[in-house]
């Protein structure tokens, strides 16, 4: 008797005030802030729970003078409580990122209903955005989600949990995923950049695979040169790039093999040829990284962390990037990949 | 009386040195030293056997007082932290009263079965614990980041040895619970939770990074939300997390067993209540109050340890009756 009465007393105290039944949720998987007049206007795109409706959302919009406000406003308009949990994409414009940055990201980390493992990514146009992914008529978040998480693309990956970290640490400057609509399409194709905090330049697509291949980022990469008035290209299979510090001076070492794609423009059977089509690469593949740091030195904006790395070898602090020297060590090889021992149109097939 | 085998007393001395480190333990050691947490855990493992050291040069008696005193600070301490624990992961919108009522309780009732169910459980828990872990360890491996780490040694000894204290006061305190620690205790065992909290730290500051692990609460926690396999089997945190929780209960359990060996069962609910109500009026929800013991929490545990040494010095002293039983504890 005791025993149940016991077991009678501890029953309603387990959870019950804190259960929700999965219908009354309202699982959000993009949640898009931008500022405008000192004011917040947020998108909610809100999964549908239904089982014959689990590939559709609703969009739901609310402006408030703080982030709680705006999406306390969306919470009125519905009858749901919303579930953070399983969000897929933050998507800020430029001005929400310059202004509000640390008290958005103070809400979202402090929150307990929020993940930790979406994606962030900067838009401009946000209202145009939604409107686009509407008509599709698919999720925007977990679509976005998964351009920036696709195996070939070259975006950059930033989830939040690691971007909070290197916006926390004074050694890193963020670096984030940037989208805009192109001929009614819409493409991951720049990032932005920051400087103590705020975005201070949008760098191309070329910028985005150079930055990716110095952090070792699996992903695909091409490489376009010219040769005998032929355009080749170059797709790396596997890369490894290091940085470090050695005699006060950054050595960049990049080993990297690949194939070439469109190989009836090349004689490879010539190993001279070869030679100087891989010199060629090289010169090509170096320039890049070049024009990276010197445009990270220029803007003194640390994406690569080279502070730290001086830090990690000296254990002293530099205050500015700007008179930081530099080498790029590159080797570029050929390689084969693959389940074929030849290519077509290679040496046995021309043989033959 | 069944007796109690030393595989589950180990379970037991292992399993108890856990408790205290959530909440102020981790996150505490990683905002004092950063990412030099590894040596503060190592040297702090070295003060925590030369304490345990002296706790098996003790006499077994206790005076009573003291005894009652370092045990109820050990009971509201394993309450406040399980209590504020679960209220800000798990039941966020759950009054922190009614979070309380149900581990008091649960103290109570196995306290009521004995201390073969203790050490039973421990055993049992044991093999789940090592599960949880060994899994949590393995998929976190991979992510870790040795940048986190370097430059090595960069906090100053100062601080390193006063974390190396902190680690050392938080590992062992709750082994002054344990009945017959002077026969039974076995340093390997120490050593091992040692190296399991090493693992843990080492895991949550390679993974998070000393930025975002000094600015959670539970920076444990946190890590296991970075857990993805096979890119479909996420959000497992409040799983792997619940085994810490239960482990956490351990030392609850053996205070309240404490309690009723010298006030009987009355006794202890009186305390009980006295904790409970001290806990939810005036700590649990009051961020002051909390911040004060976390703040002061290496300062409490020293005076804990103190108060229940200082018992067992005066028990030394005390002139022996023929009523006294030469191995009590």
């Amino acid at each position: 008797m005791k025993k149940l009465l016991l077991i009678l007393f501890l029953l309603p105290l387990c959870g019950c005030y804190n259960y929700i039944e999965l219908n009354e949720l309202g699982v959000v998987s993009l949640l898009a802030i931008d500022y405008q007049d000192n004011e917040y206007q947020i998108n909610l795109e809100i999964r549908e729970n239904k089982k014959e409706e689990e590939e559709t959302s609703k969009i739901y919009k609310s402006t408030g003078s703080s982030l709680d406000e705006a999406i306390q406003n969306t919470g009125l308009s519905l009858n749901k409580t919303l579930y953070f949990v399983d969000l897929d994409i933050l998507m800020l414009s430029t001005d929400a990122i310059n202004n509000k940055l640390d008290t958005i990201l103070d809400y979202l980390t402090r929150e307990n209903n929020v993940g930790i493992n979406f994606y962030l990514l900067v838009d401009d146009n946000i209202e145009k955005t939604i409107s686009h992914f509407q008509k599709e008529k698919i999720i925007a978040g977990k679509y976005l989600k998964e351009i920036i998480n696709g195996r070939f693309n070259n975006t950059i990956k930033s989830k939040y949990i690691d971007f909070l970290q290197t916006h926390l640490n004074s050694y890193y400057d963020p670096i984030l995923p940037k989208g805009k609509l192109e001929n009614d399409t819409y493409k991951i194709n720049s990032a932005s950049i920051f400087k103590k905090n705020k975005i201070i330049e949008e760098i191309p697509f070329n910028y985005v695979q150079t930055y990716n291949l110095l952090n070792n980022i699996k992903s695909l990469y091409l490489y376009h040169i010219n040769y005998n008035n032929n355009d080749l290209i170059y797709k790396i299979i596997s890369s490894k790039s290091k940085l470090k510090f050695q005699n006060n001076k950054l050595i960049i070492t990049c080993n990297i093999n690949g194939i070439f794609d469109e190989m009836e423009k090349a004689n490879l059977k010539d190993k001279e040829e070869i030679k100087k089509i891989l010199s060629l690469l090289e010169n090509n593949i170096k320039k890049e990284i070049t024009t990276y740091i010197d445009l990270s030195i220029s803007l003194e904006s640390d994406t690569l962390g080279i502070k730290k790395k001086y830090y990690n070898e000296t254990r002293k602090e530099i205050k500015s990037l700007k008179n930081i020297e530099y080498e790029i060590i590159l080797k570029v090889n050929l390689d084969r990949k693959g389940l074929m021992f030849y290519s077509f149109g290679e040496e046995y097939e021309k043989d033959n | 009386m069944k007796k109690i085998t030393n595989y589950e007393y180990q379970s037991a001395v292992y399993l108890l040195s856990f408790p205290l480190f959530m909440g102020a333990g981790l996150s505490k050691l990683i905002a004092e030293v950063q990412a030099d947490i590894w040596l503060s855990i190592i040297i702090g493992t070295i003060f925590g056997l030369i304490i345990n050291f002296i706790l098996t040069k003790l006499p077994n008696k206790c005076n009573k007082i003291c005894k009652l005193l370092s045990t109820c600070g050990l009971l509201f301490f394993g309450i406040l932290i399980l209590s504020k624990l679960i209220s800000s992961i798990y039941l966020s919108n759950t009054p922190s009263f009614l979070i309380i009522i149900p581990l008091i309780s649960l103290a109570i009732f196995s306290a009521t079965k004995g201390i073969e169910t203790f050490y039973k459980t421990s055993g049992i828990l044991l093999i789940i614990f090592m599960i949880f872990f060994i899994f949590a360890a393995i998929t976190l491996a991979p992510s870790i980041k040795i940048d986190f780490f370097l430059p090595l040694a960069t906090s100053s000894i100062k601080k390193i040895v006063y974390s190396a204290i902190h680690y050392a006061l938080i590992s062992t305190l709750p082994l002054i619970l344990l009945p017959n620690f002077k026969e039974h205790y076995k340093a390997k065992t120490y050593v091992l939770s040692s190296i399991t909290v090493l693992i843990m730290a080492i895991a949550t500051l390679g993974n998070l990074g000393p930025e975002i692990a000094t600015l959670y609460r539970y920076p444990e926690y946190m890590v296991f939300k970075k857990i993805s396999i096979l890119k479909f089997i996420d959000n497992i945190e409040n799983i792997l997390f619940s085994i810490w929780i239960i482990v956490s209960c351990e030392i609850n359990h053996i205070s309240a067993l404490n309690l009723i060996k010298e006030i009987k069962t009355k006794g202890l609910i009186i305390i009980s209540i006295l904790i409970y109500i001290v806990c939810s009026k005036f700590i649990i929800d009051n961020h002051k109050s909390l911040d004060f013991l976390i703040y002061n929490y290496q300062y409490v545990l020293l005076g804990i340890l103190t108060i229940f040494i200082i018992g067992k010095l005066i028990s030394k002293k005390e002139p022996l009756s023929s009523n006294n039983s030469s191995r009590s504890s």
